[in-house]
This record gives structure tokens, C-alpha cells and sequence, in this order.
């Protein structure tokens, strides 16, 4: 009996001290036909770009055998998938503004949607991959009937099941296809309704970390091998897979992301995540990584909806990128209902680029991640909870130079003083009581690092007060303020 | 003239206590006034990356040390005649648990703290520590010092944070004071001039010194349930006692709550610098 006692002490203690999930580096020599014959666990997953076996309890005691290169382990589970809440239609929200009398709803028109429709660009010749936790009723919705009958889904697998039926387990993916791309007789969801499609299922919802992370960059480099040249991801993996100090864009998911960027000139675009209202509060991965187009929520009115997380990265750089309405229209199973997350706003961003593509179609994923940010209402102006705002389609329409833009002046009170006010000059009170009373000021400061250490969205008062604030404390800095047509800056010493 | 310049000065020292709350107002009204406007959104980025550090501190560090008080007592399996009663009996103990990598599925961890017992024995002429007399109340006090070992096995993937749990340990601990507080009301008839007389017995010769106890804790972030399993005798034979037999089992089993109640942070300078 103590014996085994002693036998079963040894064994837990050896489990908890060397055995770990890992990603185990395969040395260039041995191919991945081979791994088979050298290694006596069977690996869950497989990155080709990586050349790396993800492998459950992966024993570190012993010496690595000479197939390995390296191992990467780290800890903890979880994907989160954007959780989304119905709200009954509210008909003040719909917008009409075509001819043809097509429904182009809020979350389209606040991206000027409707501009690329008049101009003729729905994405046409783009591949789009898809990564998602499933698309049950996809085939039978009533707003995909174009897709499907012009035969633009390209190819589709599972990749939890290992096969090629993707409608199972989740309507998330089919609510997120809706704002990508769905489209009937009445009314247009998404941008991008003539692109072409692959449809990856990449959410193992009950397993391992390994195993989901596994998942996602199999499915990425399937849609990539496929030909994606754009890849949209509603999956956030945060709060339970990884620690805040983590989001730096240094997990294996982020950089199979970025790697997709730089190597494979592919723009991958992934949502922000839903969880400023939670612990977690910050943007899951792979949205921490340099070059994913991280998509926040936002308002009708622009202001960033209270659950859609917020940057910056751990090592301070800016997230989101830029931001999409958050309480859309979604289509599940012929149903229109009204939902919201950044599961959501991420795809109308993508069709947003699918547009962009077709218009150019020479730019490099590069050149899209840039213009997309450049052609936002805020842009050059930024904060972490609206990045560079809402990306617009007349950016790519009109003669940058002939904008004028000055329409307001600000000026800050007395900077000797340690309190000070922001002023809108000129403000007059019959504007601030009609048409601009809604109006927004985005003000931040940034300190002498370059990072933000305070940001604010005001409305003003009836003088043109946007408030007494304490920036001297942070001196030297620079202070912005900007109300999506100007931008004014001050520096303090 | 003495009556009316006093009168004046009166006056003065009235204007100028009415200034100065008039001047408070409008400093009040003043201050609202530019505090108008309607913020819709501020966010301080340090307060967000100081989380950072935090959430990251309490997971990427080897260990996890953490406080906790626990309070128990449930006297099942006793003698029918000696036993401790219910409700009067109680164990508190604080102890502090360091858990090394906790983010695993099977973590391992140790304990170390102090621990109260209070056993109240339940009065009847024939229990052996009575002495043939029903005192007012027998209180077995006993301080001890735990130390043990456990083993985590994590039933929530969330990383570093503790989640859901089950713990299975065992503790060793000594017993450095023991003492037997015997109450008694005097006859009033008595010329003692007391209402309760309080006797207290140290040194028992009749209690183990040593024990060792088997503990299972379920429970989730902050707080869990445990049951204790004494493993040991809790008394050895004396000659002084009971004929020199052993006195017959307390209850061996315990059943409580665990809280946890300080946190040791890791302290921060400079917050609003990034």
C-alpha cells in the first residue's frame, strides 16, 4: 500500500512539475509524415508555417529528442465567443437611401456603405476567409441565396469534426456571414455581397487550450492556402486563455496572424472582444498583434458601445484599429434580429475592405491596413476605445486636397493655471441647440512616452465649455482635441 | 457710544461672515456651472495597464500566497456519553496557502498557519473528566500549529486566477497549549462571594501533542468548503485519568467554511506615469 502510495506521489508529482500542453518546434530534418513514426503521442494539431506539433502533456523532464527544435508552452484555456443579446427592431434605426429602394441599415451608412454600393463595389473578385464556431442555417437564409447559388463558397471544412460540413454546433458564424455579406430583395447587411468565400468552423468550444489554439491556425492557414486574401475572425481568445500581460501579440495565434500579414500578404481582421464590462476589459488575441485589423464597437452615435474592450496592448500599442457600429442587424435562419458585439463589427469592417480591394486591387495587405485607418472619421486623432474611428467611403471618392475642414477652433485656458479649461471658441449657442447639439469632442493626452494617459468624449456645455481638466500634472505632454473635422494640439513644457 | 460702536463692529463681522458665504456660493455654483458638460467617456490608461500588472503578478509569478480564515466544527461520530456538544464547539484557524503554478490543471501547494479548537464537553455524571460532578460547563482548549501539503486539481480552465477547485491534503500539526477550562456556579449558600468559578487545567497529560488530519476543500475563488478528517487520536492514556484508560473520541470530522480575507499587492509607484 505505500508503495503505491509512493508510486502515485511520484507519478502526480512528475505530472504537475514536467508534463505540460505544448507546441512542440520541429527541427527542418524531420517532415510531418515523419513526426508519426518518431513520436509516441500523437500531436492535435499541426502548424505548417510554424512547422509546429501541438502536443498535450508533453513531457519537459526528460531531454528533448533531436526532432525537436524547441517547445513553447504556456498556460491557461479559453476562446470566448462574443456573446450577443436580441433586442426588438427599433424602426428609428433603419435607414432608406437608395433608389432601387434596397435597406441599407445604420451599420452600413455610418461607414458611408451606401457610397461603395452607388459606386458599384460589393467585393467583387475578393476571397474572403472566414474563421468561426459554425454557420447553422447558412445554406437555407434567405440572405445568402446569392452566394450560394453563384456558387462564391469556395470551399468550407471543419476543423473540430474533420470534415467538410461547417453548419453545426453555432448560429455566430451565420450572423457574422449576414454582416459580411448578406443581401435579399429588400434589404443589404453587408458590404461585401460579390466576394467569394471559405468557410472554416475553428471553435472547439469544451477543449483544451491547446487544442483550440490548434484549431485556429490550422483554419488559418487552410483559408490562406485556399487564397484568402482577406481572413475575418469573430473568435477572441482572452480572459481564460491567456493573462493580461500576454496581450503583446506574442501568442502562437497573433503571430500565425501577424505571419499571415507580413509572409503571406494576407490582412486578417478580428474583433475587439466584448469584455470592458467584465475583469478582463482588454482586447483578447489575436487582435493584440501588430498587424490585425483589430474592429471595436460603437454607437449610432459614434461613442464606443460600453462593452467593447479597449487597448492598448501590453506593450502600449493602440488598439482597436478603427471601429464599426456594435448593435447591428443580423440574419439567423430568415430571422432578422437585432444583436450586438464586435462579433458583428468586425465583419462590416472586412466587407468595408473587400470594397477597398476591388477598387485597388494592386494594394498589398499593408496598403489596406493603413488606408482603412487613414480613411477613418478620426484619423490622424486616435484613442484606445475608438482607435482611429469609423472608416468612411468617401476618403476613396473625393480629392483629399479640396476638403476644408476647418470649422471650429478650440483654444485651452491659461495654461499656467493648474486647472484648465477647454474651450470651443466661437461656439454659438443657437448651433449648440439645434444641429450640432449632438456633437462629439474627443480630447486625450499623451505623454512624453507617445502612449495616452488620459482620453475623454464630451459634449459641450451651452457656453462651449468641454471642462476644467488637470493637465499640467502630466507636463511635459501634448494635448488633442478634435471633433472628427479638426484636430488642434498643444503642447505643455 | 461705547453700545453703538460695539453695535458697528457687530455689523462689519456680519458683512463679512454674509461675504464669505456668498463668495462660497458662487464658488459652488461657480464649480458646477463648468462642470456642465457631459462626459460621456473618460478612461485613465494607467489605471488600465496597472491592471495589467496586477492580474499578471497574481499568475506569472511561480507561486500564489494567499490568507485564509476558516471556521468549522460539525461533532458527528462520538461517544454517546463523552463527546463535544454541538453548536458550543468550534475550530477557527487562519492560515496562509502558496499554490505553485497555479494556472495548471494539477497544481500542488502547502499550508502553514494557527488553529483554535474549542471542544465543549457535554456535562453528565458519568463522562470520565466530570469527576461524579455536572460542572456549569468543560471547555478542551487547544492552540496548534498546522503545516501541510495539498494537491489542486483545477476544475475551471482559467488560467492563473484560482476558479473552482478541489483540494485533497494533509496537515500535520502540534499542539503547543492545551488547557482544560472547567466552570462552575458556587453554592450561593457559600461564603465565596463569586457567581462563576473558572478552573484551568494546563498541561494535560492525557492530550497527543502530535496529530495529523486528512482534508479535502471545495470551493471557488475566495471561498470554499472543507471537510477535516482527523486522522490521530486526539488523547493518549494517563495514568491520572479515566483508570488509565484512554479517553473514549472526540467528533474526528469537521465540516467549514474558508474565506479568504487579505491579499498581499504587490505596491505600485508612479501610477499615473506609463
Amino acid at each position: 500500500m505505500r508503495c503505491l502510495l509512493l508510486i502515485f506521489s511520484f507519478w502526480l508529482v512528475q505530472l504537475v512539475t514536467f508534463a505540460q500542453d505544448c507546441w512542440v518546434f520541429l527541427s527542418p530534418k524531420l517532415s510531418k509524415e515523419e513526426l508519426k513514426t518518431v513520436c509516441v503521442q500523437s500531436p492535435i494539431g499541426y502548424s505548417a508555417w510554424f512547422h509546429a506539433a501541438a502536443i498535450e502533456q508533453w513531457d519537459l523532464s526528460q531531454p528533448q529528442p533531436w526532432w525537436v527544435d524547441s517547445t513553447w508552452c504556456y498556460t491557461p484555456d479559453i476562446i470566448a465567443i462574443e456573446s450577443t443579446a436580441s433586442f426588438p427592431i427599433k424602426d428609428s434605426l433603419v435607414e432608406t437611401t437608395d433608389s432601387s429602394s434596397t435597406i441599407y441599415y445604420a451599420q452600413l451608412t455610418m461607414m458611408q456603405g451606401e457610397r461603395w454600393i452607388t459606386e458599384g463595389f460589393s467585393g467583387r473578385n475578393v476571397v474572403i476567409g472566414v474563421l468561426d464556431a459554425g454557420f447553422v442555417g447558412f445554406s437555407n437564409d434567405s440572405m445568402f441565396q446569392h452566394i450560394i447559388q453563384e456558387g462564391r463558397i469556395l470551399d468550407q471544412y471543419d476543423f473540430v469534426e474533420k470534415d467538410k460540413r461547417v453548419e453545426r454546433q453555432s448560429t455566430h458564424g451565420t450572423e457574422v456571414m449576414a454582416c459580411l455579406a448578406g443581401k435579399d430583395r429588400v434589404q443589404q447587411l453587408g458590404l461585401a455581397v460579390n466576394s467569394q468565400f471559405l468557410l472554416a468552423r475553428a471553435e472547439q468550444a469544451t477543449s483544451s487550450r491547446l487544442v483550440r489554439e490548434a484549431r485556429w491556425v490550422e483554419a488559418l492557414e487552410w483559408v490562406v492556402s485556399k487564397g484568402a486574401q482577406l481572413v475575418t475572425s469573430s473568435l477572441i481568445y482572452s480572459n481564460q486563455l491567456y493573462r493580461r500581460t500576454q496581450m503583446n501579440g506574442s501568442s502562437l495565434i497573433s503571430s500565425a496572424a501577424e505571419r499571415a500579414f507580413l509572409e503571406k500578404n494576407v490582412l486578417v481582421l478580428n474583433s475587439a472582444g466584448n469584455a470592458d464590462q467584465g475583469p478582463w476589459e482588454i482586447i483578447g488575441a489575436p487582435g493584440d498583434a501588430p498587424h490585425v485589423l483589430t474592429v471595436g464597437a460603437c454607437e449610432s452615435n459614434g461613442l464606443k458601445c460600453d462593452f467593447s474592450s479597449v487597448g492598448p496592448t501590453h506593450d502600449k500599442r493602440m488598439k482597436p484599429n478603427v471601429v464599426a457600429k456594435g448593435v447591428v442587424f443580423v440574419s439567423t435562419g430568415n430571422n432578422l434580429s437585432y444583436e450586438q458585439g464586435t462579433s458583428f463589427s468586425c465583419p462590416l469592417v472586412t466587407g468595408f475592405v473587400a470594397c477597398m480591394k476591388e477598387q485597388h486591387p494592386e494594394w498589398t495587405a499593408a496598403d489596406l491596413f493603413d488606408q482603412v485607418q487613414i480613411a477613418s472619421d478620426l484619423y490622424p486623432y486616435y484613442d484606445y476605445a475608438h482607435g482611429y474611428g469609423i472608416p468612411q467611403a468617401s476618403y476613396f471618392f473625393t480629392n483629399q486636397e479640396e476638403e476644408d475642414s476647418t470649422q471650429y477652433e478650440y483654444f485651452l485656458d491659461d495654461v499656467s493655471e493648474q486647472l484648465t479649461e477647454i474651450r470651443v471658441a466661437h461656439w454659438s449657442p443657437i448651433l449648440a441647440d439645434s444641429s450640432q447639439n449632438d456633437e462629439l469632442f474627443y480630447f486625450h493626452i499623451e505623454g512624453h512616452h507617445g502612449v495616452l494617459q488620459e482620453y475623454w468624449v464630451a459634449q459641450p456645455d451651452e457656453v462651449g465649455s468641454l471642462g476644467m481638466y488637470e493637465f499640467k500634472k502630466y507636463a511635459p505632454c501634448i494635448v488633442r482635441v478634435s471633433n472628427k473635422k479638426q484636430i488642434s494640439i498643444w503642447k505643455y513644457d | 457710544m461705547h453700545c453703538s460702536r460695539k453695535q458697528q463692529e457687530t455689523d462689519i463681522h456680519m458683512e463679512i461672515r454674509l461675504n464669505r458665504m456668498v463668495l462660497i456660493l458662487v464658488l459652488l455654483f461657480g464649480s458646477q456651472s463648468s462642470d456642465a458638460q457631459n462626459i460621456l467617456l473618460h478612461r485613465r490608461v494607467p489605471s488600465v495597464l496597472q491592471r495589467n500588472e496586477e492580474d499578471g503578478g497574481d499568475t506569472s509569478t511561480p507561486f500564489n500566497s494567499r490568507t485564509f480564515c476558516m471556521l468549522s466544527y460539525l461533532p458527528i461520530g462520538q461517544d454517546a456519553i463523552f463527546y463535544a456538544a454541538p453548536g458550543a464547539s468550534l475550530q477557527l484557524q487562519s492560515e496562509n496557502r502558496v499554490v505553485f503554478k497555479q494556472q495548471r490543471p494539477v497544481a500542488i501547494g502547502y499550508n502553514s498557519g494557527i488553529k483554535w479548537n474549542m471542544f465543549s464537553i457535554a456535562q453528565n455524571v458519568q463522562q470520565p473528566l466530570s469527576g461524579g460532578v455536572v460542572h456549569r460547563s468543560q471547555t478542551l482548549q487547544q492552540f496548534a500549529v498546522p503545516l501541510g501539503c495539498f494537491v489542486r486539481f483545477k476544475l475551471s480552465n482559467n488560467g492563473g486566477r484560482i476558479g473552482t477547485f478541489i483540494d485533497l491534503g494533509c496537515n500535520g500539526f502540534w499542539n503547543f497549549s492545551n488547557a482544560l477550562i472547567v466552570s462552575d456556579a458556587p453554592d450561593p449558600s457559600s461564603n465565596l462571594g463569586a457567581r462563576r468559578i473558572n478552573s484551568t487545567y494546563n498541561r494535560l497529560t492525557y492530550i497527543n501533542k502530535w496529530g495529523y488530519e486528512m482534508e479535502m476543500r471545495m470551493g471557488k475563488g475566495m471561498w470554499s468548503l472543507h471537510v477535516l478528517y482527523r486522522a490521530n487520536n486526539l488523547f493518549k492514556s494517563s495514568p491520572f485519568v479515566n483508570g488509565g484508560a484512554r479517553l473514549p473520541e472526540l467528533s474526528r470530522w469537521q465540516l467549514g467554511v474558508n474565506l479568504n480575507f487579505w491579499k498581499f499587492k504587490k505596491s505600485k509607484k508612479d501610477e499615473d506615469e506609463i
